[in-house]
C-alpha cells in the first residue's frame, strides 16, 4: 500500500515537472504576457550554499559483517539553485554535489570500517508559493553515487563497493522571515528514490569472480521501494549576519537497500554548518545589476 | 624541619604506595573482567557463529558423508558453550566448531590466537628446503624474479620454487624466466609448501603455458542460505598469453601443503598438454573464503565460493598426482630430491617412476 501511494505521488510530481518544462517552452511565446503582469529580469542568480555537516554515523553491510557499525563522520555539500529562464518564475534547476567520509567501529571495537561516498545530484523543481514569504518547490532529481565500505580487519572481502543511480522525488520549501531589516530563510529540503539501479554482487559472490573472471550476470539489479528504501532531510535556517549569510540546520539520512539477498543500511545525523550567497557570472567588468531574480524569493 | 620533612615523605610514600596498589588491584580485575564470558554472551556468540556458516558455507553438500551434520555439531558444543566461563575457552570452543569442517580456509582470529584446520595431517612432508639448497639444485647461484626463485639446471631443465602465491610477479619477471628456459627440454614448477595466496596470480602464470582458449574448470557461488543453494557452474577458460610463453613439458610438484591458490594452479594447469604432476596429493581449499565477524570481537573466514575441476568435480579434499612420489630416506640422505629426480626423469627421458 505504502509503495503504491509513493509511486502516484511520484508519477504526479513528474507530471508536474514535465508540464512545468513545457510551460518553459512556451515562455517565448507568452514573453510579452508575462512581462506585462510580472516583473521582468534580466539576470537569473544563482543560490549557492556550500555546507559542512558533522555528526553520528551507523552502518551495516552483510556483505561485509552481521554487525552494526557505529562512528562519526562528515559531509561536505555544495547546492546550487537557479531558475531555467530568467522570466518565467516557476521552474528551477537544482544540483548538487557532495562528499561523505565516516569512520566506525564495530560493537567490540575490534574492527574499523571507513565510508567513502561521492553523490552528484542534478533536477529539476517546479515553484508553488501557496502563501506569502513561502516558496514551495516540487519536483524530481537524477543522482549518480560512487563510494566505498572498506573493513579494515576483512580478507577476502575487505570492500563492500558503492555505485548506483536513481531517480528521487524531492520537495523543498523556503520561508522567509523578515525581522526588522533582515530576512531569514527557514528551509526544509525532503527527498528519496522511487527508481534505480545499483551495484550489488550477488549472495556471496567474491569481487574475484565478478571483476577478474567476468561474471557479471545480476550484479547491477533495478531498484525501487521495495529493495530500496532512502530518505533525506535537510532542515535549516539561513542567517544574513554581515557579511555573510550562515547556514545551520540538521541533515536526517537513512538508506536500506535489500538487493540479491544482500542488506545494507546507513544512518546519518549530523548538524549543518555552512554559507550561502547568490551570484551571477558577468562576462567583463560591470556592475552589480539590479534587475535579477533570486531563486529561492 | 628535616624531621617534618622526613614525615612528609613517609606520608607521600604511603600515599603513592596505596595508588600503586590500588592501580594493580583495578588492572587485575580488570584483566581478570576481560577475560571473563557471560552465558548470554556466549550464547549470543555461539548462535551467530553457528548461523553465519550454516548459511553460507558452501561446502555442506559435498562433505555431507565426511563430516558431521552441522545441526548435531550444534547440539554437540551447546553444553560446552553454556558452561565456559572465559574467553580463551570460548576460542579453543568456536575452534573446535570450525574444524568440524574440516576445511583449511576456515580459520577463527582473535587477538590472542588464529585456529587453524591442519590440512598436513600425518601425511610425510616430501619437502626439504636444505636439500632444494643443494648445488646441483638451487644452490647459491639462482636468480630471483619477484617471488620466483629460479635456475638452469646441468641438464637442460629449468628449476622454478615458487613457496607463496602472497609473493607476487609481474609480467616481466615470467619474461627473464621464460626467456632464460627457453631452449630447455622441459621446466619443474616446485610448489611445494605452496599454502596460497593471490588467485590473480593463477592465469598470470598459468597463461604462460597455454597455446589456445582452454576450459580449465568452472566456478559457482552461494546463491541462498540453504546448503544447497548453489549457481550454475559458470566455465572458466584460460586465454594464453602474449608475452614470452613455453610450450614444452612442465612438472608440478606437489605435497600436501599445497593449498587454495596453489591448488588452483595445478587444477588450472593440468587441464594444458605437456604438464604432468609429481609427488603427493595438493592440500585442497577449492573455496574463496570471505570473512565475518562475532559480537565478542573476533572475525572468522569460511569457503563461500567453490571452484571445480574441468571434469565439475570440486577439488576441495585435493588434486592426486599423475605420479605419485614420495620422498625416500635413501636419496635425502645423499642429497637428492626423489620428487625433483622423478620429474627430471620424466623431462629427459619420458619416463614415470612412481615410489608406491
Amino acid at each position: 500500500m505504502r509503495n503504491t501511494v509513493l509511486y502516484i505521488f511520484s508519477l504526479l510530481l513528474l507530471l508536474a515537472t514535465a508540464n512545468a518544462k513545457a510551460g518553459v517552452r512556451s515562455v517565448s511565446d507568452v514573453d510579452d504576457t508575462v512581462s506585462v503582469s510580472s516583473p521582468t529580469y534580466n539576470y537569473s542568480l544563482t543560490n549557492r550554499a556550500v555546507t559542512l555537516s558533522l555528526g553520528a554515523w551507523r552502518s551495516y553491510d552483510s556483505y561485509l559483517s552481521p554487525l552494526l557499525y557505529k562512528g562519526a563522520g562528515f559531509k561536505l555539500m555544495d547546492e546550487r539553485l537557479k531558475m531555467m529562464t530568467k522570466n518565467f518564475d516557476k521552474v528551477s534547476r537544482y544540483s548538487e554535489t557532495n562528499l561523505s567520509i565516516a569512520s566506525l567501529l564495530n560493537p567490540a571495537e575490534t574492527s574499523n570500517m571507513m565510508y567513502f561516498d561521492f553523490q552528484g545530484v542534478t533536477g529539476a523543481h517546479y515553484h508553488l508559493r501557496p502563501v506569502k514569504n513561502m516558496n514551495l518547490l516540487l519536483g524530481s532529481l537524477l543522482d549518480v553515487e560512487l563510494g566505498a565500505r572498506y573493513n579494515t580487519v576483512n580478507q577476502n572481502n575487505p570492500v563492500s563497493m558503492i555505485f548506483d543511480a536513481n531517480l528521487w522525488v524531492s520537495a523543498m520549501c523556503y520561508y522567509h522571515i523578515r525581522l526588522k531589516s533582515r530576512t531569514f530563510t527557514l528551509r526544509d529540503h525532503f527527498s528519496m528514490p522511487f527508481v534505480g539501479v545499483m551495484f550489488s554482487p550477488n549472495y556471496m559472490q567474491t569481487y574475484y569472480e565478478i571483476f577478474s573472471l567476468g561474471n557479471y550476470d545480476g550484479v547491477f539489479p533495478v531498484t525501487s521501494f521495495g529493495s530500496r528504501w532512502q530518505w533525506r532531510n535537510k532542515l535549516s535556517i539561513d542567517m544574513p549576519i554581515k557579511p555573510c549569510t550562515f547556514r545551520v540546520g540538521l541533515l536526517a539520512e537513512r538508506s536500506v537497500t535489500e538487493v540479491n539477498k544482500l542488506e545494507t543500511r546507513t544512518m546519518n545525523v549530523s548538524a549543518m554548518f555552512g554559507l550561502v550567497y547568490n551570484f551571477n557570472t558577468f562576462k567583463g567588468t560591470q556592475k552589480i545589476p539590479a534587475d535579477y531574480r533570486n531563486p529561492v524569493e | 624541619m628535616r624531621t617534618t620533612n622526613n614525615r612528609i615523605n613517609a606520608k607521600f610514600g604511603i600515599c603513592r604506595y596505596l595508588i600503586g596498589l590500588c592501580i594493580a588491584m583495578f588492572s587485575f580485575s580488570s584483566c581478570d573482567k576481560d577475560l571473563e564470558v557471560t552465558t548470554n554472551s556466549a550464547m549470543e556468540n555461539y548462535d551467530m557463529l553457528w548461523k553465519v556458516v550454516d548459511e553460507n558455507y558452501c561446502f555442506f553438500e559435498y562433505k555431507k558423508d565426511s563430516i558431521k551434520d552441522w545441526d548435531e555439531v550444534y547440539r554437540e558444543y551447546l553444553p560446552m558453550v553454556k558452561a565456559c566461563k572465559t574467553k580463551t575457552d570460548l576460542f579453543y570452543i568456536f575452534s573446535d566448531v570450525l574444524n568440524e569442517l574440516k576445511d583449511g580456509h576456515v580459520n577463527l582470529i582473535s587477538s590472542f590466537d588464529v585456529s587453524r584446520y591442519d590440512i598436513q595431517g600425518d601425511y610425510p612432508d616430501n619437502y626439504d628446503s636444505k636439500i632444494i639448497r643443494k648445488d646441483h639444485y638451487l644452490g647459491k647461484d639462482y636468480k630471483t624474479a619477484g617471488g620466483l626463485r629460479y635456475k638452469l639446471l646441468e641438464d637442460k631443465v629449468g628449476y622454478i620454487s615458487y613457496t607463496s602465491f602472497s609473493n607476487s610477479f609481474t609480467d616481466d619477471n615470467l619474461d627473464y624466466v621464460l626467456k632464460l628456459f627457453r631452449n630447455t627440454d622441459g621446466i619443474i614448477i616446485d610448489l611445494r609448501n605452496n599454502g596460497g595466496g593471490y588467485a590473480s596470480l593463477v592465469d598470470v602464470f598459468a597463461s604462460r603455458f597455454a597455446r589456445s582458449k582452454t576450459l580449465v574448470g568452472y566456478w559457482q557461488h552461494k546463491t541462498g542460505k540453504g546448503h544447497a543453494d548453489l549457481s550454475e557452474p559458470e566455465p572458466q577458460y584460460l586465454e594464453p598469453s602474449e608475452k614470452i610463453s613455453y610450450f614444452g613439458k612442465v612438472a608440478l610438484l606437489t605435497n600436501r601443503n599445497c593449498f587454495s591458490a596453489t591448488n588452483d594452479f595445478v587444477q588450472t594447469m593440468k587441464a594444458l598438454p605437456k604438464v604432468k604432476q609429481f609427488g603427493d596429493r595438493t592440500g585442497g581449499g577449492a573455496g574463496m573464503p570471505m570473512s565475518s565477524e562475532l559480537p565478542i570481537g573476533w572475525s572468522f573466514r569460511l569457503s563461500v565460493s567453490p571452484y571445480l575441476d574441468i571434469n565439475k568435480k570440486y577439488t576441495e579434499f585435493g588434486i592426486d598426482p599423475d605420479v605419485h612420489v614420495d620422498m625416500l630416506d635413501a636419496d635425502a640422505v645423499n642429497g637428492y630430491d626423489t620428487i625433483i629426480e622423478s620429474a627430471r626423469k620424466w623431462i629427459k627421458y619420458g619416463t614415470l617412476i612412481t615410489t608406491l
